[in-house]
């Protein structure tokens, strides 16, 4: 049998992943023993156009390179990209982020008058021609290609696969002690997760720990999250790239639930969860309240009996909280938040009489559908973004956006095969429906509470509540008047709250903090939570589902009339 | 346990650490030096007086094989993992060891009198296959010979050899 005729190529390249082949010491004889090398220029004069298998190392930057790539695959049974600027494009790609002339006339000034220079954005190999193997890395690994050369030489292997090689998978078990659990497995200990809880939250929880291969991400003393500091906020999980943590799964329980005929499911769904579901659907441009729609059909041939929107009911706990501040001159936190609630009890136990959480969302969603619904069986399953629910056990199940992908998928259905025919949510409590939330403070809920709470005292707004910011991420709330007496502080960055903490942060009626990134949107529970632009897209959406209305003095009053009558209610 | 005398010997370790640049490395050394690991109590009460998170230190302990987390036993046996002793089945060695103390490199038996702790190099290559007891180097050691070496440590009524 003919030895396999081997070629290597470079493009744009360091030329790293052809040095290891030459480096490969004594076992280069092995490589000459397996295949005939014809064309190889970093290490030989003679060349040849008669080869089966090409070796592609380097990027394509010119037109000029397209066209030599291309006579290559023609002359070429197989092709084989060569580490990681073959295979992806790698560090000649950072260039793109530049205008190609601009790039130029940095890299060569005013001699840019030479057809060598006609450059064109980077690309990767496979953008434009087949790439029947990759072999990756920067440099790559020599065993790693000697497998290869081998492989040929004895067996020819299936076209258009991407041979990973001889990765051993860390050692562990899942540590599935809490709501938020960790595959060392998965994890690639980017660190993402330990620079979150350690210096944007400084919640000190998980850390790195061990060293080498053996590296893991774990609490001290692998404890477990409810052991420790842990406030289940869940940026953690939001943050991991690969997907090494993963919630408590609620999506069998749920499913068992549904399939029970005795049960009277009730299902709360809050639409930021959904931004992030839609996120998980294929395909983009979709509209929200037509998803919405397909989710409530979904759910309710499923055998729910009620789905619920979890909005009026946020609106309900601000207006107890507004009802609080204009009685009581005490300051008070923000009580929506269960990672709050659990921040002030773990690090700031002194702070915690200042909590109410008699009046979080939670609290007003479950007495008014118990009291609505008595039935004997009643089951009530939340989709939020917030992780943090599912360390309650008041509720018969907690969803995320990513478990209710999960639940679909487990009962197979297929969202699309529903008609986008809009329908609403289930209404107990009549209430507008309209964005009150916006990024860097511009509607806050703590603006909200004490615009209630102004209301609810001198029946009318007809008076201007001052926005300061004081720095990045902190505004201070007050009214500008005679009577101006509420004011509150808002801190979107939890780190800060220990220096307003000392300074006499008393004076306030209301303080609102949180420690995701802009709140609920990017909350534990939605899907990875990367970058401001998909948190600007949720919030995009919300705003188109929900209409934007300014606040108004009859939305307030309609949210004062709700909650004085769900009051005598429960 | 903690008591208050290694509270004052931490306090004092911090104390002498003040001015020092990111001391969280020399503080956990002189823990260790001094009381002879770095426990739990120990690591969590460091944490309070330095302020630096507890995670964090637990991330240096496990990192540098130096620190102990568990009381070291009265003896700590070395048995070398060297590429002279290992030809010369220094893995016999250290499994009879392991099975006559019933724990694994890193640990201490239970009545606190032996630790065992495999190591690269001890260098005496001629020696082959070698452990070292404390100070003690015992060379050319044959797993038959262990229980007699082990008696030579062990205090009477605390520790029985089957």
């Amino acid at each position: 049998m003919m030895k396999p005729r081997v070629a290597f190529f470079d493009f744009a390249s360091c030329e790293g992943c052809q040095l290891q082949v030459i480096n490969l010491e004594e076992s280069i004889l092995d490589l000459i023993d397996a295949v005939d090398i014809v064309s190889f220029r970093e290490t030989m004069k003679e060349h040849s156009d008669e080869y089966d298998i090409a070796f592609i190392e380097g990027s394509i930057v010119r037109p000029m390179d397209e066209e030599r790539l291309k006579k290559i695959r023609s002359n070429a049974k197989f092709l084989i990209a060569l580490g990681d600027c073959a295979c992806t494009g790698g560090v000649n790609k950072l260039r793109n982020l530049l205008p190609v002339d601009e790039v130029v006339e940095k890299a060569y000034g005013d001699v840019y008058d030479n057809k060598y220079f006609e450059v064109e954005p980077a690309k990767a190999i496979d953008e434009v021609v087949d790439v029947d193997f990759y072999i990756r890395g920067c440099p790559i690994r020599k065993d790693q290609l000697l497998y290869y050369v081998n492989r040929f030489a004895t067996t020819p292997p299936h076209k258009n696969l991407d041979m990973r090689f001889d990765v051993v998978p860390k050692e562990g078990e899942v540590d599935a002690r809490s709501i938020i659990q960790y595959n060392p497995k998965k994890c690639i200990l980017c660190r993402r997760c330990h620079v979150v809880c350690n210096e944007v939250l400084n919640v000190h929880t998980i850390g790195i720990s061990q060293k080498g291969n053996r590296s893991i991400i774990s609490t001290p003393f692998g404890v477990g999250l409810e052991g420790n500091k842990c406030i289940f906020c869940g940026q953690c999980l939001v943050s991991c790239p690969v997907g090494a943590f993963s919630e408590k799964s609620d999506v069998n329980k749920v499913s068992a639930m549904l399939k029970d005929p005795s049960n009277f499911v009730v299902f709360v769904v809050d639409p930021i969860a959904i931004t992030s579901f839609i996120e998980t659907l294929p395909g983009s441009d979709r509209d929200m309240g037509a998803e919405i729609g397909k989710i409530i059909t979904a759910l309710k041939e499923m055998n729910a009996k009620r789905v619920m929107d979890f909005t009026p009911y946020t609106y309900l706990s601000y207006a107890a909280q507004g009802e609080y501040i204009r009685d009581n001159r005490t300051m008070t936190f923000s009580s929506w938040c269960p990672s709050v609630q659990e921040y002030l009890e773990k690090f700031y136990p002194e702070y915690q009489r200042y909590t109410h959480p008699e009046t979080s969302p939670a609290n007003f969603l479950l007495k008014t559908i118990k009291s609505k619904y008595p039935e004997e069986n009643l089951k009530i399953v939340l989709v939020s973004p917030c992780i943090a629910y599912k360390t309650s056990d008041a509720f018969d199940g907690v969803l995320t956006s990513r478990e209710l992908s999960a639940l679909f998928k487990s009962n197979e259905i297929d969202l699309d095969l529903y008609s986008c025919k809009k329908v609403d949510f289930d209404k107990d409590i009549e209430m507008e429906r309209t964005y009150i939330r916006g990024v860097r403070s511009d509607y806050s809920y703590a603006r909200l509470i004490l615009e209630i709470a102004y209301m609810s005292k001198f029946h009318n707004l007809d008076v201007t509540l001052n926005v300061t910011p004081i720095e990045d991420y902190v505004y201070e709330f007050a009214f500008d008047s005679e009577e101006g007496f509420f004011s509150a502080l808002l801190i979107e960055d939890m780190s800060k709250l220990r220096k307003y903490l000392s300074k006499g942060i008393e004076k306030y009626n209301l303080v609102e903090f949180y420690p995701c990134l802009h709140g609920c949107i990017s909350g534990g529970g939605q899907v990875l939570t990367n970058s401001l632009e998909t948190i600007d897209k949720r919030i995009a959406m919300l705003k188109e589902y929900k209409g934007v209305t300014d606040l108004k003095n009859d939305f307030i009053s309609q949210v004062i009339k709700a909650y004085s009558q769900l009051k005598e209610v429960i | 346990m903690m008591d208050v005398k290694d509270r004052y010997i931490i306090d004092t370790i911090i104390e002498k650490c003040e001015g020092v640049r990111d001391p969280a490395l020399i503080i956990l050394q002189n823990v260790q030096e001094i009381l002879g690991y770095v426990g739990k109590e120990y690591l969590e009460y460091v944490s309070e007086k330095s302020g630096y998170p507890l995670v964090e230190l637990y991330g240096i302990i496990t990192f540098y094989p130096q620190f102990k987390l568990n009381p070291p036993g009265k003896n700590t046996i070395k048995v070398c993992q060297g590429t002279a002793c290992h030809v010369r089945g220094s893995d016999r060695i250290l499994g009879t060891l392991e099975e006559l103390l019933k724990i694994s490199p890193g640990e201490t038996t239970e009545n606190r009198l032996f630790s065992l702790e495999s190591v690269r190099c001890l260098g005496c290559c001629g020696l082959a296959p070698t452990i070292m007891i404390n100070k003690k180097t015992y060379g050319r050691v044959k797993p038959s010979n262990l229980k007699n070496i082990l008696a030579e440590y062990e205090e009477v009524d605390q520790y029985v050899v089957e």
